[in-house]
């Protein structure tokens, strides 16, 4: 993680909070704008981008994301290889 | 002796300690809000101050506060058997705690379950009155279900798992050991329920009744008992899974686990994330019997009583049941793999399927979120959410299925050895195969509404937890009896214990069913005497099952201090935590173990080194 | 940050890496308390909220709490590069803002118990879902206390700064349930 620069890193910050006042203006707008399932369905939608900007650019998430991938691909593919099943029904 | 015992004491010291400044504290707080008519906000401030006390002087103070304030750390580890009594990281002694803890309690509420069928032998009231009765019902029940829970979750995943996966410990020892130690509190509020007034809500605790504003105190400190429990398995359930993505020895690949790995990884995910919801649920319960909060009471109402709105009391049942269905999971997928690991060893045959059974396990974490309001088909709940929620629990059924089929096709045409342990695991694939057909009629919105409430869900649960889960944990006792004690356990007693307890399980759980049909309901003290015979016949088995309990703590017991000395490897088995002293070491392993080949290797040529790196056993002697 | 009470790790990932995962898998527990937190909100009282709520308070609450994400941020890159100044000028931001967002809760209850007090609908479900994540920012404020005394003498380099991570990754989170719970109380409406 320390690979990148300490002014890009300084930046990214900047433009993730940007994004999250220009979210956090359009929640308000919908909710003035809005009411009834139509808007609460909007701001959860809202809601889900502000914390998945959060989520990836400040907290890292593919410290996480890399050991879900990982054990989602071996559980698919789990197998004590070199002992297939059924070596003993079939004889 | 009292050396050793002093971190206890101290830790007894603080929780006093701890406990009056949260008195003091709400006692303050009370006199600004107006009338305090009860002392249950200073029960739960005083519980909480106690509970931080107690934590602290255990071992957070020596093990994090030292460490957070700067000071030099004090890690002079207490050596042997007093380290039982002491906050130890090593993963071995907390496995023994936990399991010697749930060994007593489940012995401990099963002497209540005796008195209560004392009383329920016949239809009037001869030992207890309906509180006493509901209090006991109730402790039985949450004292089970936290067996259920921690025995396998908490001490064979301690004692095992750790070895298995060929691990010097687990990943975060302190936070294991404290996992531990939060347990003792939830007893003793537990024991001290029937000093303040009893419980009479049964372990599921909905409102109204546990928020009334008459009931006794004791629910309180359930819910601050199951709340604490909660937050024990949720810290057990984040170890497993880091322990277990983190901490494989070399060439253990998710491919080479064993069965039981997987089967405690699976269950870890739910824990983790469910448990959640039902500290919310207990919240709520705590919240509004305090502060007055309207959770479940509709804060306006109509002439016929209906909530206008405000809370509503199915509120809780959702919450509940979104933890606690999951729940009955957490109990059963480790038993699932107890059971594989047992029969793929005592058939000396791989788990038949591998693959496909570590997919079910996933796809029953998956579902078990899907299912929970099948325990509200009579509640009140929207009519339109039956069907789905009909549908989706029977689905379970099939990966629960593919399990079963793999416990089958394991033995097939496989030479048994039918030692206790394996004894036990046969039996669990019988019982739990009639909890499971059992099951279907009560997901079945037309019969469940007329099984609901009675003896019949009652001998279902019983099947399922029971047989399934505790004839699993059984078998498990003995066969990791060698490996925990080095001793071997007497064979002669381990059989009467299965035979007694299989034949009497049965006995009374099957005839259990038939009051239930005939619409008996489940938690009354007193019944109409139609039921009186089957009841008492009922009450007659289950004390005989009672009685084979003696010889199962009598050979736990005293096979510890006088059994033959087991040797390493007495059952000749494949896996990493027989290739290890009986027993192990504190680091586990001489050398670090390094994984050629899969779990269970039986009957195939061994060409390089498996994972029985450091000894070819002998063949495995006659029975 | 666990020292070597036993022994070093012979094998698996680095002790960095269990650190950083056991603290996402609390995260993760802790989301789904939140999930249970605000789905009750929509059973007990739906849609419905008082013309009374402060919309004023709510959003400033709010962009107080995503502010101080951004601070958090900076000193968890000025601590990764060894910026010490700004590791110090960050952190004490960062915490003045928590206390800042404390005391806004705080008002916000003196007033709602005018309003909506814990026996209404809305106020159980005001009171709850605010005061759990206050104790939640309080806990955030109390960890980077620590790290400020541990770190002011430059306690944390480049090469071991996961107590900063860590703490700042915590304190992210709680200003992610906010991102939730905000419109959650405040936003929607019949
Ligand atoms: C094929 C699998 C299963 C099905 C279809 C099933 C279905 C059900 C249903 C529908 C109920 C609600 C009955 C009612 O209250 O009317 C129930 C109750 C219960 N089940 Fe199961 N179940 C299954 C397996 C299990 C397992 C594996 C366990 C535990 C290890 C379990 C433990 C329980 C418990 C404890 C209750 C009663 C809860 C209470 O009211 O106190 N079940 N089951
Ligand atoms: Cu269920």
């Amino acid at each position: 993680m320390a690979a990148e620069t300490k002014s890009k890193a300084l930046m990214r910050g900047n433009y993730v909070i940007v994004v999250l006042a220009v979210l956090t203006a359009i929640e308000f707008a919908i909710a003035v704008a809005m009411t009834g399932n139509l808007s609460a369905t909007l701001l959860g939608i809202v809601a889900l981008i502000k914390a998945a900007l959060i989520i990836d650019y400040f907290m890292h998430f593919k410290q996480l994301w890399t050991f879900v991938a990982e054990v989602w691909y071996e559980m698919l593919d789990a197998d004590p290889d070199d002992a297939p099943d059924d070596t003993r029904n079939a004889a | 002796m009292l050396t050793a015992l002093w971190p206890l004491i101290r830790a007894i010291i603080w929780s006093a300690i701890g406990g009056a400044i949260g008195y003091g504290f709400a006692s303050g707080l009370v006199t600004f809000t107006d009338p305090p008519q009860n002392l249950e906000v200073q029960i739960s401030l005083a519980y909480v101050g106690a509970l931080l006390g107690w934590l602290f002087g255990i071992g957070v103070w020596k093990y994090w506060g030292r460490e957070w304030f700067g000071l030099k750390p004090d890690h002079n580890e207490i050596k042997g058997a007093s380290r039982f009594f002491s906050f130890s990281i090593d993963h071995k002694v907390i496995g023994v705690q936990y399991l010697v803890t749930m060994v007593i309690l489940f012995l401990l509420a099963g002497a209540l379950a005796m008195l209560l069928r004392v009383e329920l032998a016949n239809g009037s009231q001869n030992l207890m009155n309906a509180e006493q009765y509901n209090t006991a019902m109730s402790l039985h029940g949450i004292i089970m279900i936290a067996v259920a829970v921690a025995t396998i979750m908490g001490g064979f995943s301690n004692f095992v798992l750790p070895l298995m996966i060929g691990a010097d410990d687990v990943a975060f020892p302190r936070l294991n050991a404290l996992s531990y130690w939060i347990v003792p509190p939830v007893a003793v509020l537990l024991i001290l329920t029937p000093f303040f007034g009893g419980f009479d809500t049964g372990w599921t605790a909905y409102p109204p009744l546990s928020t009334a504003a008459n009931g006794p105190d004791g629910t309180l400190l359930f819910a601050f008992a199951f709340l604490t429990f909660g937050l024990s398995s949720i810290l057990g359930g984040m170890n497993f899974l880091v322990t277990i993505i983190a901490k494989r020895a070399p060439g253990m690949t998710w491919g080479r686990l064993p069965i039981f790995v997987w089967s405690v990884f699976a269950a870890a995910i739910i824990s983790l994330t469910a448990t959640q919801w039902v500290a919310y649920g207990l919240i709520m319960i705590i919240l509004e019997r305090t502060t007055g909060m309207m959770f479940f009471a509709p804060t306006a109402i109509d002439a016929a009583g209906v909530g206008l709105s405000g809370g509503s009391s199915i509120l809780f049942e959702h919450v509940f049941w979104f933890y606690s269905h999951p729940a009955v999971y957490i109990m059963i997928l480790p038993a699932f793999g107890l059971e594989l690991e047992i029969i793929s060893h005592f058939t000396r045959k791989p788990v038949f399927a591998y693959k496909w059974v570590v997919r079910a396990f996933f796809a029953i974490v998956f579902l078990s979120f899907l299912v929970w309001a099948h325990h509200l088909f009579t509640s009140g709940m929207g009519q339109n959410l039956h069907g789905p929620f009909m549908l989706v629990t029977e689905l379970i059924s099939i990966p629960t299925g593919i399990v079963f089929l793999a416990a089958l096709g394991t033995m097939w045409r496989g030479r048994m050895w039918l030692r206790t342990p394996m004894l036990f695991a046969l039996a669990m694939v019988f019982n739990f195969s009639i909890g499971g057909l059992t099951g279907i009629f009560l997901a079945d919105v037309a019969t469940d509404i007329n099984l609901q409430d009675t003896y019949f869900v009652v001998a279902h649960f019983h099947y399922t937890i029971v047989g399934g889960e505790i004839f699993a944990i059984m078998a498990a006792l003995y066969y990791w009896y060698p490996k925990i004690t080095g001793r071997m356990y007497n064979e002669t007693l381990g059989r009467i214990h299965w035979a007694g307890m299989f034949l009497f399980f049965n006995m009374t759980f099957l005839t259990m069913f038939i009051p239930g049909v005939e619409g008996m309901n489940r938690r009354v003290a007193v019944y109409p005497e139609t039921f009186n015979d089957i009841n008492f016949v009922v009450s007659i088995f289950a004390f005989l099952m009672g009685l084979s309990m003696i010889p199962f703590a009598y050979n736990m017991a005293n096979s510890w201090i006088r059994g033959d000395v087991a040797g390493d490897n007495p059952w000749h088995a494949s896996t990493l935590e027989w290739q290890t002293t009986s027993p192990p070491p504190e680091e586990n392993f001489e050398h670090e173990p390094e994984v050629f080949e899969g779990p269970y290797n039986y009957g195939r040529k061994r060409a390089q080194a498996s994972q029985r790196p450091a000894r070819t056993p002998a063949p495995a002697e006659g029975d | 940050m666990t020292t070597a009470v036993r022994k070093a790790l012979p094998q698996g990932l680095d002790t960095g890496t269990m650190n950083r995962l056991g603290l996402w898998l609390f995260l993760v527990s802790d989301a789904s308390f939140f999930l249970a937190l605000i789905s009750s909100r929509f059973f007990v009282v739906r849609l419905e909220t008082p013309e009374d709520v402060s919309q004023i308070l709510g959003l400033g609450l709010t962009i107080l709490l995503l502010v101080s994400s951004l601070t958090a941020y900076r000193a968890e890159v000025a601590a990764e590069h060894g910026d010490q100044a700004n590791f110090k000028r960050y952190i004490i931001a960062t915490m003045l803002m928590g206390i800042l967002f404390l005391g806004g809760v705080g008002f916000e209850w003196h007033e709602a118990y005018k309003h909506f007090p814990p026996s209404t609908g809305y106020g159980t479900i005001l009171f709850t879902l605010t005061g759990v994540h206050a104790t939640h920012v309080f806990s955030g404020v109390l960890l980077l206390g620590f790290i400020y005394f541990k770190g002011k003498n430059g306690a944390y380099g480049p090469d071991d700064y996961y107590p900063v991570e860590a703490a700042v990754k915590w304190w992210h989170f709680v200003d992610v349930a906010w991102v939730f719970i905000y419109p959650t109380l405040y936003l929607v409406q019949i």
